[in-house]
């Protein structure tokens, strides 16, 4: 796989993560950078692994405004745990994927949402909950378009 | 493990350290142009619906606005008559003459994406000498203030944001509070006790103590006081007067002299009188 391939995909996602909704269409937008880290660990682990998730949550953190590191520690936590059990997610069918990416997707986002508890913020606890479901559900036609791209530029 | 340590390493230096802060600043900068792009499909979308609005919508703005422009005339020339005799009066009782602040025009680059962080991106940085701590203001009220500068770019920290805190006054009573955010498009004013002189409808103005925000400037209309018998302290709610959410076009404060200049001022006035 060329490096240009993980470089566009980041790029896209960074673009994605930063797109600017009205505030009460923000809840449901899916947490892009976790389906990208998961796709890569899933199907392409040599690009992936804890510190580069921490990194892309340092980065998004940056985006976003939010303290520095916190998704950094979310992301990187998701990943360490999917990448102990990558070999057998990737062998689940659609449908467990699916609440699979759910789940990571959830522990990522509950863990930058307490990182953010001790750091004196308030977010709402359905925050991680639905984004979390609305991503699990994005997550059979994100691998369509991944497997495409990644066929034709990879 | 040790991804934790330096999260934690991290989150300490941002907490404490300004150089962290001043870091966190360059690299959000270097980030600005895809907040730009993403910005593009959601500014496209409102510059559409725009487009589309009839003419005779269209014409109906144009006459109200062609009569508040009208009235702020009118009123712009009261103003001058009373600044005018306003300077007299300082000047008869000896005291500095007050400073007008300067303002800058900004446009709006992104609002945080995050439903829980009140952020935004403006295009001035420390070359249109852009600083942390710079009150941003529009048409109507207190925005909030510049945490972060770029080159080219700064974050604004809204005054709904959990983490913000603005001194206030109540206009009608002269009551010093602090407003503090409450991560909602709401404000709660702080500690304050059930007799205090508040009620729905008051508008709180920044009070200037603290010195970070100029004096007077309109932040929030008081819109529920709660006294519960038996609590220490109201509870009372207010909503910002600026529509922090939906902004597009800001005003930067530029104080030309800090509170401490003026009260330096003034002993170089009247030197005799203090």
């Amino acid at each position: 796989m060329t490096p240009l391939f993980p470089i566009g995909v980041l790029l896209v996602t960074l673009l994605l993560s930063a797109v600017s909704l009205p505030q009460e269409w923000l809840i449901y937008w899916p947490h892009w950078m976790g389906l990208a880290c998961f796709w890569f660990v899933l199907y392409a682990p040599t690009w992936m692994n804890v510190v580069t998730a921490w990194v892309l949550g340092v980065v998004l953190d940056l985006l976003v405004g939010t303290p520095l590191a916190s998704h950094g520690f979310g992301l990187a936590v998701a990943v360490y745990i999917l990448s102990l059990v990558h070999r057998r997610v990737r062998h689940l069918t659609l449908l467990q994927q699916m609440l699979m990416v759910a789940c990571f997707c959830w522990v990522a986002i509950q863990a930058s949402v307490w990182v953010r508890w001790l750091t004196g913020g308030t977010v709402n606890p359905l925050y991680s909950v639905l984004t979390s479901l609305v991503t699990g559900c994005l997550w059979p036609a994100y691998l369509q378009v991944m497997r495409r791209l990644s066929q034709r530029f990879a | 493990m040790f991804v934790a340590i330096l999260s934690g390493l991290l989150l300490l230096g941002e907490g404490s350290l300004d150089q962290v802060k001043a870091v966190r600043g360059y690299l959000a900068s270097a980030l600005s142009p895809i907040q730009t792009l993403a910005a593009q499909p959601m500014n496209w979308a409102t510059r559409q619906t725009q487009d589309t609005l009839e003419a005779r919508q269209l014409r109906e703005q144009l006459r109200v606005l062609e009569l508040e422009n009208q009235r702020l005339q009118v009123r712009q020339q009261r103003m001058r008559v009373l600044e005018r005799e306003n300077d007299d009066l300082r000047a008869a009782v000896a005291a500095a003459t007050r400073y007008e602040d300067e303002f800058v025009h900004a446009e709006v680059l992104a609002h945080s994406p995050d439903p829980f962080i009140k952020r935004m991106v403006v295009n001035r940085g420390f070359n249109a000498k852009a600083a942390p701590g710079q009150a941003v203001l529009d048409p109507s009220g207190l925005v909030g203030q510049v945490v972060e500068v770029g080159s080219l770019s700064s974050q604004v920290l809204l005054l709904t944001d959990a983490s913000h805190r603005v001194p206030v006054v109540v206009e009608r009573s002269g009551y010093k509070a602090i407003a503090r955010g409450t991560g909602h498009d709401q404000l709660e004013l702080e500690n304050v006790p059930p007799t205090a002189e508040i009620a729905v409808g008051d508008l709180l103005r920044t009070s200037g103590l603290g010195q970070r925000f100029p004096q007077g400037y309109p932040v929030a209309r008081v819109v529920s006081v709660e006294r519960t018998p038996g609590q220490a302290f109201a509870r009372i709610i207010a909503t910002p007067v600026a529509q922090t959410d939906r902004l597009d076009q800001v005003m930067l404060v530029y104080r030309t002299q800090t509170a401490r200049d003026r009260a330096l001022a003034i002993l170089e006035v009247a030197p005799g009188d203090s």
